[in-house]
């Protein structure tokens, strides 16, 4: 700093490269003795030297939801930003909820694709969540905009691809004005959100027996590309659901049992759908054997 | 149903058709095409195709024949039933049907000196095609006629029945038959049977008797073709537990205009390939169960279903196409009349179907519905269940899903008697048709499914298990109602938790899963709760808790019994906690209402007491935090020991507690005075000295 105020009195040639020479040295002893105050002051790092920063992490233990509760909440989240609301029912059911709403007689082959567990009541384990949808309808008017997801029941011998207990997700829309060209659309959309925006979709006619016209809906099988492998059967096509525009006879069962006319098939329509959840589920993660969902190994659990 | 496209092409053109064309082709129009099969040796390619029910006429070739030629617009052939043969009256054989509601129509013709000849070639290509194995010409010939027109058809050996009379009657009590296939089966009363003077020859739609079978060389044959009614052939069938093609066929219902047919044109082949002596008129009774519906249609409600507008002539020419007669049309309606064989048409509905899908469902656009908007709140319940998963969640369960049906052996372990309400009963609700022969209870509670994953993954070496469960619990019916059904929240936690490099962990304990209770119920909003001590099935007398509210129990934690720690033969010890999830739901609130922060600083200060062995913990605390609610805003219980410097049969307890006033900051010596007068009222209380 002395020698700086002196900085005059040099000739003007050596002025400048004396300046800035001086200048950087302040500079350093200016950082040096800043340093210098900050340790003094404990504000710089005294960590030893061997600090070891790739110590693992200690991770806290989070758990997981159940991969089909995790599935259930994906779709349900779909749907309720389309206005539907989601509803639960008794899993124990009688026959008239399970079969006969649902124009299900009890002595046609159709009812084997129903066949179910009963209980020494004479009560049924459902079959399907429609139950719940029925019960619904019975208590309010339309419109109407519901999704049950829930637990079913078949007696189906257990193995790689069948569970005796499953999980089902089940929709209804009644309005003034639902058609068939709606449910395409509502059905699409939804797929599209699950499996991802480029899924492509194929509406094949079928038969339900409370649904008229009837379909069954695939998707393009995402391991083959539609090719053919062993997950889509050769096929090319993933069946993912079932659907169809509600079977007048439906409503009519509906209006008998509440003696009123609040699902007048003159001035209502409806569609319903239904899902099997595993099987969106295994589709999804890939997962080969349904049994592994309730064997809830943590090393299977703790992958989703 | 297994589909020969070399037969198939007898009736339809479709040789110029890619067999995978024409799958997709039947596929999109819902007879889904599942296998193509080729079978070069035969030169022919075969399809595995699913039937449906309410398409009973696509069980033969003839009917997928007449929907390829809907989907393809191509004219049909329609086999050769003309038999202008005369009659001749040979043995008079007449029919007796006593049920007519089972069978409302049976035809039969007396086929006297049958030449078999050498069943054709093609034949048997064909039938092998489709699974079904050569027998002899004239059973072949009834197979075939099964197949290609889906009427099924029995051949009696005249000579082996007795009398000149068939009776179509229900089953006598102790009747027994040995049919076909060799078994022998006791009929039941309710079972229909085609029967001689003296027996029993068939179980109506069913099967033929091994006695009266025809061989290759019988010469006097008997050609059944009937209509029997699918609802009596069903429940025959079942319980006899016998089915065959027939039965699947009439099951669905055949063509009621097809017996006739049927029954000629096996005629036909018999002569064309073989020879008859003598063919007798045709011995029937009853008529076939033909009503012809008619239906209208409004065009416009065409639209209205489907969404699409679809030309009144292009529904005319889709409803022609299915073999629909045209009875009127006009500009709005069109009134129609269906085939025989299509009885799942009768109303307007169905034709709508029909359309949309000759129509392709793939031509029709996808739109959005017109909503009207619906509040659709949240279940209440539905909130409390994701709050209550993500705090064990966070907390480090895991969920899992276990059976709804258990093993009541668990029980029975227990003392309880799972029986009707005798003894320690538990109100509960049995299966009657199991999968599995112990899995025939309905879970009353869900820790035994529980305790099984922890065994299960106990036996895969995992030692450290958390897991919790939210699912429906069932009670018993009464007189056949409906059982009640709780929704449970259920978690076991077993092992060490919190163990990494840096710490050594705790094991898992009852004040563990006890805090996770606690700050489970804090966040669902639930105050005002208080523990008691509780008796549990599961869990070990003397470590069982249940936290109240209310005076109602909202659940219980506590050590699994020892008990049920021998029966799932488990090593170590879990702790587990079963809560009614609908009790903490309704007793859940989510409204918060803001509290002003404290304005004034706390001070705090630590007891350390020492106390003997069988004072409660729980009891000190809550005494020190209401000791004065004024000035004492909380306390916690931050160390507890034994042993060590500590004598026998004595603890130390460590509460640090919070002193602070809303309206002011408490001066020391304030502090000081209650913290004496706390330690004066503690000493008196639980005996407990000053460290």
């Amino acid at each position: 700093i002395q020698f700086l105020r002196n900085i005059g009195s040099l000739p003007a040639k050596e002025r400048a490269e004396a300046g800035s020479e001086a200048n950087e040295v302040k500079r350093q002893l200016e950082a040096e003795y800043d340093n210098w105050r900050l340790e003094l002051e404990g504000r710089t790092s005294a960590l030893p030297k061997d600090f070891d920063i790739s110590l693992p992490g200690i991770k806290p233990e989070l758990g997981h939801l159940h991969p089909l509760t995790q599935t259930v909440q994906d779709i349900t989240d779909i749907f309720e930003r389309l206005n539907f609301e989601v509803v639960e029912g008794r899993e124990v059911e009688t026959e008239f909820y399970n079969f006969t709403a649902l124009n299900i007689p009890l002595d046609h082959p159709s009812r084997d694709a129903f066949d179910t567990f009963y209980t020494e009541g004479g009560n049924v384990l459902r079959s399907q969540t429609s139950t719940v949808q029925i019960r619904v309808m019975e208590e309010r008017k339309p419109p109407l905009r519901i999704i049950a997801p829930g637990r079913v029941y078949r007696p189906d011998e257990m193995d790689a691809s069948h569970s005796f207990m499953f999980h089902q997700i089940e929709g209804l829309m009644v309005d003034e004005t639902t058609t068939f060209s709606d449910l395409k659309g509502v059905i699409h959309l939804f797929l599209k959100e699950l499996f991802g925006a480029r899924t492509e979709v194929r509406f094949r006619p079928h038969f339900f027996p409370f649904t008229e016209p009837s379909a069954e809906v695939d998707v393009r099988c995402f391991i083959c590309g539609g090719k053919g492998c062993s997950v889509c059967g050769r096929k090319g096509w993933l069946e993912v659901m079932g659907c169809g525009c509600v079977d007048p006879a439906v409503f009519d069962n509906t209006n008998k049992k509440t003696g009123t006319k609040n699902y007048d098939p003159k001035r209502y329509q409806g569609f319903a759908f239904g899902l099997g959840v595993e099987r969106i589920c295994m589709l999804r993660y890939n997962i080969h054997d349904i049994r592994l969902f309730f064997e809830n190994d943590l090393r299977f659990l703790r992958q989703f | 149903m297994k589909v020969s496209l070399d037969w198939l092409n007898d009736y339809v053109d479709i040789k110029g058709l890619a067999p995978e064309e024409l799958a997709r082709r039947l596929t999109m129009a819902g007879l889904e095409v599942k296998a193509i099969e080729a079978h070069d040796e035969a030169d022919d390619t075969v399809f595995e195709a699913e039937v449906t029910t309410n398409r009973p006429d696509w069980l033969s070739h003839i009917g997928i024949a007449r929907e390829i030629g809907a989907i393809l617009n191509k004219k049909i052939n329609f086999p050769e039933t003309e038999n202008s043969h005369s009659r001749e009256p040979g043995p008079s054989v007449s029919v007796d049907i006593i049920d007519e509601d089972y069978c409302p129509y049976y035809s039969a013709c007396v086929l006297e000196d049958v030449r078999s000849g050498e069943t054709p070639d093609f034949m048997k290509k064909r039938l092998a095609a489709v699974g079904i194995r050569p027998v002899n010409f004239i059973v072949d010939i009834t197979n075939y006629v099964l197949l290609e027109l889906g009427q099924p058809l029995h051949a009696f050996d005249l000579e082996r029945l007795s009398g000149n009379k068939i009776i179509v009657r229900r089953a006598k009590p102790g009747e027994t038959i040995t049919a076909i296939n060799d078994n022998k089966y006791d009929l039941t009363a309710s079972g229909l049977v085609i029967a001689d003077e003296s027996k029993p020859i068939a179980v109506a739609g069913v099967m033929g008797g091994k006695d009266s079978e025809v061989q290759g060389d019988t010469k006097n044959i008997l050609l059944e073709s009937a209509f029997f009614s699918p609802v009596n052939v069903r429940i025959t069938s079942r319980r006899l537990g016998l089915s065959s093609e027939s039965s699947y066929r009439f099951e669905r219902r055949v063509d009621p205009l097809g017996v006739d047919l049927g029954r000629e044109r096996a005629i036909y082949l018999i002569r064309e390939y073989g020879s008859i002596g003598k063919i007798s008129p045709v011995f029937s009774s009853g008529e076939p169960p033909y009503k012809s519906t008619t239906i209208t249609l409004d065009i416009k409600d065409v639209e209205k279903s489907l969404g699409v507008r679809v030309l009144a002539k292009q529904i005319a020419s889709i409803l022609k196409s299915l073999e629909l007669t045209i009875k009127k049309q006009t500009a709005e309606t069109l009134t129609v009349k269906a085939p025989s064989f299509r009885a799942d048409l009768s109303r307007p509905v169905d034709l709508v179907e029909e359309i949309a899908r000759i129509y392709g469902y793939d031509n029709i656009p996808d739109t959005l519905p017109h909503m009207e908007p619906i509040y659709a709140g949240e279940y209440p319940a539905f909130h409390a269940e994701r709050i209550a998963r993500e705090c064990l969640v966070g907390s480090g369960f895991n969920e899992v899903m276990t059976f709804s049906l258990i093993d009541d052996k668990v029980y029975e372990s227990c003392g309880y008697v799972v029986k009707d309400g005798h003894g320690k009963g538990i109100d509960h609700t049995f299966i009657k048709n199991p999968q599995h022969k112990e899995l025939r209870l309905m879970r009353p509670s869900i820790l035994p499914g529980l305790m099984q994953v922890i065994k299960h993954n106990m036996s895969q070496g995992i030692e450290n298990i958390q897991v919790f469960e939210i699912g429906a619990c069932y009670k018993g019916e009464s007189q056949g109602s409906l059982p009640e059904e709780k929704d449970k929240l259920a978690s076991a936690m077993t092992g060490v938790v919190d163990k990494n490099w840096q710490s050594k962990g705790r094991e898992a304990s009852l004040p563990e899963l006890k805090g996770i209770v606690e700050v489970m119920l804090e966040r669902l909003g639930i105050t005002g709760f208080e523990f008691g001590e509780a008796d549990y099935w599961f869990l070990e007398k003397g470590a069982t808790v249940s936290v109240i509210k209310d005076k109602e129990t909202l659940g219980v934690i506590g050590m699994c019994s020892r008990g049920i720690l021998k029966y799932y033969d488990i090593d170590a010890a879990v702790i587990a906690a079963e809560f009614d999830m609908n009790a903490l739901a309704n007793t859940s609130s989510f409204e918060r209402v803001f509290k002003p922060l404290p304005r004034y600083p706390s001070s705090r200060r630590d007891i350390a007491l020492l106390a003997s062995s069988d004072v409660k913990a729980g009891a000190i605390l809550e005494y020190i935090r209401s000791f004065n609610s004024k000035l004492i805003r909380n306390a916690e219980l931050f160390d507890l020991y034994k042993g060590g410097q500590v004598p026998p049969g004595k603890k130390s307890l460590a509460f640090s507690v919070e002193f602070q006033a809303e309206d002011r900051t408490l001066a020391s010596d304030e502090i000081d005075g209650l913290y004496r007068k706390l330690v004066s009222g503690l000493q008196k209380t639980f005996q407990v000295t000053l460290r």
